[in-house]
C-alpha cells in the first residue's frame, strides 16, 4: 500500500514538474543570435545613409577578432598548395577586389575558365555565389577556391594541418572563436567575416544620393537611361538596392551574349551546370555595377574590354537562345514591332551619357 | 506505532499534495486551453480564377510564382459615418501570401472598400524606408525608379501564332503602376466578425486587349509613358472583373 503510495505521489510530483518546466518553457525566448564567443568584441557595422542596415549573419557573427584572422588568411599564401597565391592573388584591391586579367591563374599557373568576380558590399549579396551559383553563402564560396585544382589546389585537410601548426593561426583562432582546433568550418568563416568588411559607398553617385554634391548634365542624362526603358539597363541592375546595384527580384540572367539554338551549345553551362535545370543554362549571376572602372574586363568570360564595349552589345540587342532573360526577349520584340530591330537605338551621345552615368558608381577610396 | 505513525504522516502529506497537484494541474491546463483559443477574427482571402484563354481565343499561361499584386487601404465605414482602416498595404502573392485576418470593430458596420495599388502618399514614399519584413521593402523588389511602386507583376507567356493554335511560349511581363492606375474598389458585401471576405481576381481579364494579327505590345506593359493608355485600359478591365463573395460559418 505504501509502495503504491508512494509511487502514485512520485508519479505526481514529476507530471508537476513536467507541466510546469512545459509552462515555463513555453515562455522562455530564444537565444540571443548576436551572442559571439567569449572575450571577442562585436563587429559595429558603420551606418550608412543610403544604405540598408547590413544584414546580420546569426550563424557567423561578426567580430573584431574574426575579421582580423580573416584579413589574414586572405591575403596569406598559405593557403595554396606551394604558398605562391593568396585569395588576394585574383581580388586585387586596385580592382575593387577582382582581376585585370581575362582570367585568373592559379597554381603552376593553371588558367580559370571564368573571370574573377568583384568583391564589394557582399553582406548584401544573396543567394548564390560565383558565376555559375554553385554555393549557397559566401562562407561556402570562401573555402572552394581553396581546393579547386584550377585555383589554390590545396586540401583543405592539409590547410587545417597547417594553420594548426602555425602558433599565430593557433592564438588568432582561439581569439576569434575560443578554440584551437582550426577547421574549415571556421577559417571560412574568418575569411567570410573579412569579406564583408570590403565596404564601399563613397562614389560619386552615393554623395549625390545623400546631397553633398551634383551629377553633371551628362550623368544624369546618363541615369535617366539608366532607370528607364531606353536603357533597360534597371531590370537587372536596380537602384532601389544601391548596395550592389543588383535587382532584389533577379540574381541570375542569360543576357543575350551567344547565339544558341540548343542549350547544349552554351560553351558555358552556367548556373544550368548545377541546378540540372535547362532553362538556368546560359545563365549566370548578375555582377555588381560597383567600381566598374576598377573591375575590366566585363562579363563572365572577360569578353568586353571596355564599357564601351559593354554599351555597343547592348545597344545591338541580345542574341537569341532558348534561356535568353525573358524581359530581353519580350524588350527586343516590342522592339521589333516598333523600330523594326532588337537593339536600343541608343544615339552616340546616350552611349556616352550612359558611360559616365556607369562611372559614377566607382569609389576611389575604396580601391586605396 | 512509530511506523503507523509515519504511515499517516506519509499519507496526509500525499493528499495534500494530491490535493494542491489536481489544482495546480486544472490550473495549468485551464491557462494552456484559454491561451490557446482563437479570437474571432475576419478574413479577407484573395483566390485567382483562369480559363488559360483569352477572350480572343489565345492560350497563356501565368507564372504564379511571380505573381505580385498590391491592394491596400482596407476600410471599414461604420453607421456614424467614421472609415476604420483594417489594413494598409497587403501585396497578395499566389500561394505564399494570399490572406490576411483582422478584429471586427465594434459598432454597426454598414461598408468596406479596399484600393488596387498604393494611394499616391505611399507610392511616392520610397523602398529604403521601411524595414525587411514590409511589403513594400527592397527585398519584395516591388520598386522601380521609372514607375515607382508596380502595383501588379505578372509574368506569363503567351501564344503569338496567327492561327492561335499553338502553346503559349512567347514571354511577357505586365508591370502596372504609376500614381494614375490606383483605383478604390467599393464592395458590396459587407464583412462581420467570424466571415471570410473572398476576392477573387480574374485573370483572363488581364488580356482584354488581344486582336488579330497578335501585338506583344498589347501584353507586354510597363506602364511607360508610351503605353500608359494601355496600362489604363487593362487595369479597369481586371478591376472591373474583380469578383468580392462572404463567406460566413454556420
Amino acid at each position: 500500500m505504501g509502495t503504491r503510495l508512494n509511487r502514485k505521489f512520485f508519479i505526481s510530483i514529476c507530471m508537476l514538474i513536467m507541466m510546469s518546466s512545459l509552462f515555463f518553457n513555453a515562455c522562455k525566448k530564444d537565444a540571443d543570435p548576436s551572442e559571439t564567443a567569449p572575450n571577442t568584441t562585436p563587429y559595429s557595422a558603420p551606418s550608412i545613409e543610403n544604405f540598408r542596415p547590413m544584414p546580420l549573419d546569426a550563424i557567423n557573427p561578426m567580430t573584431l577578432e574574426g575579421i582580423a584572422l580573416g584579413k589574414k588568411l586572405f591575403f596569406d599564401p598559405i593557403l595554396s598548395r606551394d604558398s605562391t597565391i593568396s585569395c588576394a592573388s585574383c581580388h586585387k584591391q586596385e580592382n575593387s577586389f577582382s582581376d585585370p586579367r581575362p582570367r585568373s591563374r592559379g597554381v603552376d599557373d593553371m588558367v580559370g575558365p571564368r573571370h574573377s568576380m568583384a568583391l564589394v558590399n557582399l553582406a548584401w549579396q544573396k543567394d548564390r555565389f560565383f558565376w555559375d551559383g554553385r554555393v549557397n553563402s559566401l562562407r561556402e564560396q570562401a573555402g572552394k577556391p581553396i581546393e579547386d585544382v584550377l585555383e589554390m589546389h590545396l586540401p583543405i585537410a592539409e590547410a587545417e594541418l597547417r594553420l594548426q601548426r602555425h602558433p599565430e593561426y593557433v592564438d588568432m583562432f582561439w581569439k576569434a572563436f575560443g578554440t584551437k582546433t582550426i577547421t574549415k568550418d571556421l577559417l571560412t568563416k574568418a575569411i567570410e567575416q573579412f569579406e564583408k568588411t570590403l565596404l564601399s559607398y563613397n562614389s560619386k553617385f552615393d554623395k549625390y544620393t545623400r546631397g553633398e554634391l551634383s551629377l553633371s548634365e551628362s550623368e544624369l542624362r546618363g541615369l535617366d537611361i539608366f532607370k528607364t526603358e531606353k536603357g533597360d539597363c534597371f531590370h537587372c541592375h536596380s537602384s532601389t538596392a544601391p548596395e550592389v546595384f543588383i535587382s532584389p527580384d533577379r540574381t541570375f540572367a542569360n543576357n543575350g551574349l551567344d547565339t544558341v539554338f540548343s542549350v547544349l551549345e552554351f560553351v558555358d553551362f552556367g548556373l544550368g551546370k548545377f541546378t540540372s535545370n535547362t532553362s538556368d543554362y546560359g545563365r549566370f549571376k548578375i555582377p555588381t555595377l560597383r567600381n566598374l572602372a576598377f573591375t575590366a574586363p566585363y562579363m563572365h568570360d572577360a569578353r568586353f574590354a571596355t564599357l564601351e564595349d559593354v554599351i555597343d552589345f547592348y545597344n545591338d540587342g541580345p542574341k537569341g537562345s532558348p534561356t535568353l532573360e525573358p524581359i530581353m526577349r519580350e524588350k527586343a520584340n516590342k522592339r521589333l514591332e516598333t523600330l523594326g530591330h532588337w537593339g536600343l537605338d541608343l544615339s552616340s551621345e546616350q552611349k556616352t551619357d550612359l558611360k559616365a552615368f556607369l562611372l559614377t558608381l566607382s569609389d576611389s577610396s575604396f580601391v586605396q | 506505532m512509530p511506523f503507523l505513525y509515519h504511515s499517516k504522516t506519509i499519507l496526509s502529506i500525499y493528499r495534500y499534495f494530491y490535493t494542491v497537484n489536481k489544482a495546480l494541474l486544472i490550473i495549468i491546463f485551464s491557462f494552456l486551453i484559454f491561451s490557446c483559443k482563437k479570437e474571432e477574427v475576419t478574413t479577407v482571402r484573395f483566390s485567382i480564377k483562369s480559363t488559360g484563354l483569352t477572350t480572343n481565343g489565345r492560350s497563356y499561361t501565368i507564372d504564379d510564382s511571380r505573381t505580385k499584386i498590391f491592394f491596400s487601404n482596407f476600410k471599414l465605414f461604420t453607421s456614424n459615418g467614421s472609415e476604420i482602416l483594417v489594413k494598409d498595404v497587403f501585396l497578395y502573392k499566389t500561394s505564399k501570401n494570399n490572406f490576411f485576418t483582422f478584429n471586427m470593430p465594434d459598432g454597426e458596420i454598414t461598408g468596406f472598400k479596399f484600393s488596387y495599388g498604393l494611394d499616391r502618399a505611399v507610392n511616392n514614399t520610397v523602398p529604403m524606408s521601411y524595414s525587411s519584413s514590409s511589403p513594400l521593402s527592397v527585398e519584395e523588389g516591388m520598386y522601380w525608379d521609372m514607375i515607382k511602386y508596380r502595383f501588379s507583376v505578372i509574368e506569363a507567356n503567351i501564344d503569338n501564332s496567327p492561327g492561335k493554335n499553338q502553346p503559349p511560349n512567347s514571354p511577357f511581363s505586365m508591370h502596372l503602376g504609376s500614381d494614375t492606375l490606383y483605383t478604390v474598389i467599393n464592395s458590396s458585401v459587407i464583412p462581420f466578425n467570424g466571415s471570410t471576405v473572398n476576392i477573387e481576381l480574374d485573370m483572363d481579364k488581364l488580356f482584354v486587349l488581344d486582336s488579330d494579327p497578335f501585338q506583344i505590345i498589347n501584353f507586354s506593359n510597363h506602364s511607360e509613358p508610351s503605353e500608359i493608355d494601355r496600362a489604363v485600359a487593362i487595369k479597369n478591365s481586371f478591376v472591373n472583373g474583380i469578383n468580392i463573395r462572404l463567406w460566413a460559418p454556420d
